[in-house]
């Protein structure tokens, strides 16, 4: 490990971590904008969802995060006294793989927005 | 008869004790020896039986048993027996004695004996019980027993043969007693008609014999010797019957006592047998139930349990008789049996005998067991205990008719000879003996009866299986089925006084879906190593061609679609190349060129009737592809076409084929200004005055459009595919929309410009990107536009602004205030509109706001600080200067231009503040409308003003003053668009001029402004350089 070498090549991970504030602030700007005001019906959340997901993958690309790759799952449901536990499994490089989490609620609804980003070498 | 009672006595006293000692016992002990002699004595009756072997047997006994006697005496056993005569005579007084001693005590007390328990008499009352016992189970067998296996038939047969004659027997006692007497001198001659008869006449007679005639000849004295023999070995038996001949009285006294006891258990079956039998066995308990059945029961039990001796009894006689009949096993027994004897070997023989006596008892026993538990469980099984019940009584009264009938019978026929008596009484058993005496009446009443009693049997067999129960069918006694709610309901509130009432809750109304989407899945197929250039593709075909069994050829419409649209644009250029070629007049207008710039120039076939009277606002060429050109046409002076009246069109040109639009698009408020998406020309944006941001989507199908035929041409006019206008409020911008801007994400979208993919897959699921919407308060909104994967035809509820059909829709990102995040306090004090924005290609974070005070903001979308946050002009101060173009600059370096209302030009790098260059007075003070970078030249850009004047600056040639400068002869120009293709070193640079009448002019500027000099980016890199 000759420091001139090694200094020439690239660094092994990636050059610039994933904004996990930016994109925390992403999820709960699009989650609030999106619905704040909105009750549970159903048909317009699975929408909704599909939608919010598009938003925040593109507003997170916007961001201009180099070799990562994003995955983004968003959850609607209805807030109606019962429990519920989402739950999920990645398997990646804990060094330079991330993600970022969110949950919104209002008076008649949840949302869970996450967002996976994975360095791709 | 007498005799023969007594014998079964004996037997059954015998196998009694013989059970207990027989295995261990000493040669010595009377009883086996009399035992053994029994069995032998038996069967020498039984040879004697048949005349014909009786006869052999005399004629061949005389010299045999002479022999067998001399044996006799050799051998120990004869001695005893001898012994045994000699002590026979004792015995006999003996017994005599015991027996008139008891017959005495059972006078006095018939039912004492029954239940006391003298010693003395011990044994024969409990002889006479178990004969009694035995009458009775053979009488309840012959009763019951009607189906019986072969076996058991042939010994039931027997019993009841026997019962029959024991009831007989002891109903014409004394008077057969006689009879007998008589019967004996004589009988000798009948003994074939009934082996039975002959075998009891046969037993009387050599009782007879043994009383009168002992020593008359030679014969008798053998046979005389043979009965001592038999005597001695039956013991008691000819003991009994020699005492029936001496005491008569006594005899006559004690059969008095046993038929009294005997009637009793005919006539009182149920009373007297139980107890009998309970006492017999079980050692005296006191009475039992009366139950037939368990009568049964307990006698099938206690047959089994003391079957030694209740089956050994039954056995006994049936024994005899079966011997009688003339059992040829048996018979070939006694033949070796006699032989034996005669060739002396007795004691051996004896023995063997016995052996074989024992082996042939258990044999019996085992046959009458199972058949009797076989008739008990037949019985069981297959008549109904009251039905047994039935048929005994109804047994009971034949049984007692025939009594009374023979009872008043021998009467009767007192006179008549006995003989026929005997045999009378015995056709009743057996039909076959009918042949002698011939008593009709008797026989046709017992006939009668027993028919009688037969045919209730048949009809009970016949009818029991048929009343059996039925347990297939089942009922249910009570059902109560749940009530249901209507019931329940009227149960509570369907009486007086209730009124029934809806309530519209809409409870059914459920709604049930999958929140999920399902996975998108392809088939791929791919070949390791990669030889050629096909390595991989799409879907594997060989599966749905075997699948379907027959080649269909696959058919990629979509892809087909694509082609033949690609050919026919195409083909449709190529045509209006010949067209152009073909027609003067516009063979003259192309080359007529008017412009000093210009090569060439043409026009864009603006004459529509629909595009009549519209002014041109704005002209737009896509990025992507550069032959399409997007124009807005501004609502018409006057009325013209009907439909059109309020519309705003836009029109989508490919320049070479300049005739027609490609495509026309109608919206109903004013367009400000439009954009192509970013990667491909296949939807337009549009902001409109009222503040609404509308998409179409150039891929629908025509069919989703109006139509109209105008000047017979057909022309679609596309509305919006998605709008915003009153749908998204919140978000919605309320002020006129100045500039839409695609913002491509896509970090290589330059690599992919000229790239056009034919995949319909890749159409549909491009890079995203967002629309950049600003409006004149400053208000910036992203768009990210989503293309549905489904179409609704029948439209959507939840996106109100899409078409029904329509697969595009925005839906809104973000909104930024310009005016306050981009503009320091002092210049928000000024209250700066902003006009124009552009986003820097190699990052579109970044963009720049071109503002009403000759500044230029510099600002993010994601609040990042940049520097400068403006971009100022060289002169200090804010003037009211408006920033009408910005144009970045293409080939990669941070620079922009910003033309200005003052006529001024500023060339800015991203990373200064102040311009690197200014130029202000290049237009006369004349504003400046359009300006742009050539797009093959990056020296090279146009300037258009106010007074339709194009300038043409070459910084590398002078970069203080415009190389060119052409004035727009007959109409005013009112924007500037460059059409050119940087990739291409072709030299073509179009200038799409928009005039104020609405007509479009192409002019082809030329080459030595359009064609790219060597090393021309360094130069102007050193010219600005040199600049500051």
């Amino acid at each position: 490990m000759h420091g001139g070498t090694a200094g020439r090549h690239p660094p092994p991970g990636p050059s610039k971590r994933f904004p996990v504030a930016a994109v925390d602030a992403i999820l709960k700007d699009v989650l609030g904008s999106y619905l704040r005001e909105q009750p549970y019906e159903a048909a317009r959340c699975r929408d909704m969802a599909k939608d919010i997901a598009e938003i925040i993958k593109a507003r997170v690309k916007d961001l201009m995060i180099p070799r990562y790759k994003i995955v983004v799952v968003t959850h609607i449901g209805q807030l109606n006294e019962q429990s519920m536990q989402i739950g999920s499994r990645c398997l990646w490089d804990p060094a330079s793989d991330t993600f970022s989490s969110y949950v919104f609620k209002n008076a008649s609804l949840f949302a869970l927005a996450n967002v996976y980003a994975v360095y791709f070498e | 008869m007498e005799g023969d009672k007594r014998r079964t006595k004996e037997d059954t006293w015998k196998s009694e004790e013989l059970r207990k000692h027989l295995r261990a016992s000493q040669p010595d002990s009377q009883n086996e020896d009399q035992k053994h002699r029994e069995k032998k004595l038996q069967k020498e009756k039984s040879v004697y039986d048949t005349d014909t072997h009786k006869h052999e047997r005399k004629d061949r006994g005389k010299s045999k048993e002479r022999t067998r006697e001399r044996e006799r005496f050799k051998s120990g056993e004869r001695d005893r027996d001898k012994m045994r005569e000699r002590e026979r005579g004792k015995e006999h007084q003996r017994e005599g004695d015991r027996e008139r001693y008891k017959a005495k005590l059972q006078e006095s007390s018939l039912e004492k004996e029954r239940y006391s328990v003298p010693k003395d008499k011990d044994r024969e009352s409990d002889r006479e019980r178990d004969k009694k016992h035995k009458r009775h189970e053979i009488k309840q067998i012959d009763t019951q027993n009607n189906l019986k296996s072969f076996e058991g038939r042939d010994k039931e047969h027997h019993r009841r043969r026997e019962s029959r004659h024991h009831l007989e027997e002891e109903k014409t006692r004394s008077k057969e007693r006689e009879r007998r007497h008589t019967e004996k001198k004589d009988n000798d001659t009948k003994k074939s008609i009934d082996k039975f008869l002959a075998y009891k006449v046969e037993e009387a007679e050599r009782v007879h014999k043994l009383q009168k005639d002992q020593e008359l000849d030679k014969e008798g004295e053998r046979r005389h010797r043979e009965k001592k023999e038999h005597s001695v070995r039956s013991g008691k038996e000819r003991l009994s019957k020699e005492r029936s001949h001496k005491s008569y009285e006594k005899q006559e006294e004690e059969k008095h006592k046993s038929k009294r006891s005997k009637e009793g258990s005919s006539y009182g079956d149920r009373e007297g047998q139980p107890a009998e039998a309970n006492e017999r066995v079980k050692s005296r308990e006191d009475e039992r139930k009366k139950c037939d059945l368990r009568n049964k029961k307990e006698e099938r039990i206690q047959e089994e349990m003391s079957h030694q001796c209740v089956s050994r009894t039954v056995k006994g006689k049936g024994k005899l008789i079966e011997k009688e009949e003339g059992d040829t096993k048996q018979k070939e027994m006694k033949v070796t049996r006699t032989y034996n004897s005669d060739m002396g070997f007795d004691n051996f023989s004896a023995n063997y005998e016995d052996d074989f006596e024992d082996y042939e008892d258990d044999f019996d026993d085992d046959e009458d067991k199972s058949g009797e538990e076989r008739d008990a469980e037949d019985n069981l099984r297959e008549i109904p205990f009251s039905r047994i019940s039935e048929i005994e009584e109804i047994q009971r009264a034949i049984s007692a008719e025939n009594d009374r009938i023979c009872t008043s019978l021998p009467k009767k026929i007192e006179n008549e000879k006995k003989e026929p008596i005997m045999e009378r009484q015995y056709p009743s058993v057996r039909n076959s003996f009918c042949g002698i005496f011939m008593d009709f009446q008797m026989a046709n009443q017992r006939q009668s009866s027993r028919s009688m009693a037969s045919k209730q049997k048949k009809r009970s067999s016949e009818l029991l299986p048929l009343i059996d129960l039925d347990f297939s069918v089942s009922f249910s006694l009570l059902d109560l089925p749940p009530v249901n709610e209507y019931d329940m309901y009227i149960r509570n509130f369907g009486k007086m006084n209730t009124k029934q009432a809806y309530v519209q809750c809409n409870e059914d109304n459920l709604e049930r879906d999958i929140q999920t989407e399902e996975v998108e899945a392809l088939e791929k197929w791919t070949q390791h190593p990669g030889e050629s250039a096909l390595v991989s593709g799409g879907p594997i075909n060989s599966q749905n061609v075997s699948m379907n069994g027959a080649l269909t050829p696959k058919i990629d419409s979509q892809k087909l679609a694509n082609f033949l649209r690609c050919a026919c644009q195409v083909i449709a250029v190529l045509l209006e190349e010949d067209q152009v070629a073909a027609q003067p007049r516009w063979k003259l207008r192309s080359r007529q060129t008017s412009l000093s710039i210009s090569d060439s120039c043409f026009q864009l076939n603006t004459n529509q009737p629909f595009l009549h009277d519209r002014k041109i606002s704005c002209l737009y060429v896509s990025q992507v592809q550069r032959q399409t050109l997007l124009s807005v046409h501004g609502l018409p002076e006057k009325a013209g076409v009907a439909l059109l009246n309020r519309k705003s069109i836009i029109c989508v040109w490919n320049i070479w084929q300049p005739s027609s639009p490609q495509k026309v698009l109608i919206c109903d408020s004013e367009v400000i200004c439009c954009c192509f998406s970013p990667n491909k020309t296949t939807l337009v944006f549009a902001g409109t005055i009222d503040g609404s941001l509308l998409v179409w989507d150039l891929r629908e199908d025509s069919r989703m459009h109006p139509h109209m035929v105008i000047s017979e041409t057909d022309w679609t006019f596309r509305v919006p595919t998605f709008s915003t206008d009153g749908v998204l409020n919140s978000v919605n911008h309320t002020s006129p929309i100045l500039a839409v801007e695609p913002v491509s994400t896509s970090l290589y979208a330059d690599q992919n410009y000229g790239f056009s993919s034919l995949s319909y897959q890749e159409e549909m699921s491009g890079p995203p990107f967002q629309i950049a919407s600003m409006d004149e308060n400053g208000i910036l909104n992203m768009w990210v536009v989503v293309e549905l994967q489904k179409v609704d035809l029948a439209g959507s509820q939840t996106d109100l602004g899409l078409i029904p059909g329509g697969k595009v829709k925005l839906v809104h990102s973000s909104t930024m205030e310009l005016n306050n995040s981009l503009f320091p306090k002092d210049v928000c004090q000024r209250m700066p509109q902003t006009l124009s924005i552009k986003f820097l290609s190699s990052n579109p974070n970044r963009f720049i706001v071109g503002t009403n005070i000759g500044l230029v903001g510099h600002g993010t979308r994601h609040d990042l600080k940049v520097f400068p946050r403006l971009f100022r002009p060289r002169e200090s101060g804010l003037r009211s200067i408006s920033i009408n173009a910005i144009d970045f600059f293409p080939f990669g370096k941070p620079l922009f231009l910003a033309g200005c209302s003052d006529g001024s030009i500023r060339l800015h790098q991203m990373t200064t503040e102040y311009p690197l260059m200014q130029w202000n007075d290049s237009t006369n003070g004349q504003p400046i409308i359009a300006l742009q970078w050539a797009l093959t030249r990056p020296s090279v850009f146009f300037v258009l003003d106010a007074s339709s004047n194009i300038y043409i600056w070459d910084l590398l040639e002078n970069d203080l003053f415009p190389v060119a400068k052409q004035t727009i002869p007959s109409e005013n120009v009112v924007t500037m668009a460059l059409l050119g293709e940087p990739e291409k070193t072709n030299g073509l640079l179009g200038i799409a001029l928009a005039k104020e009448s609405g007509q479009i002019d192409i002019q082809y500027v030329k080459k030595k402004w359009a064609l790219r000099q060597p090393e021309e980016s360094e130069k102007l890199h050193l010219v600005l350089l040199q600049s500051f």
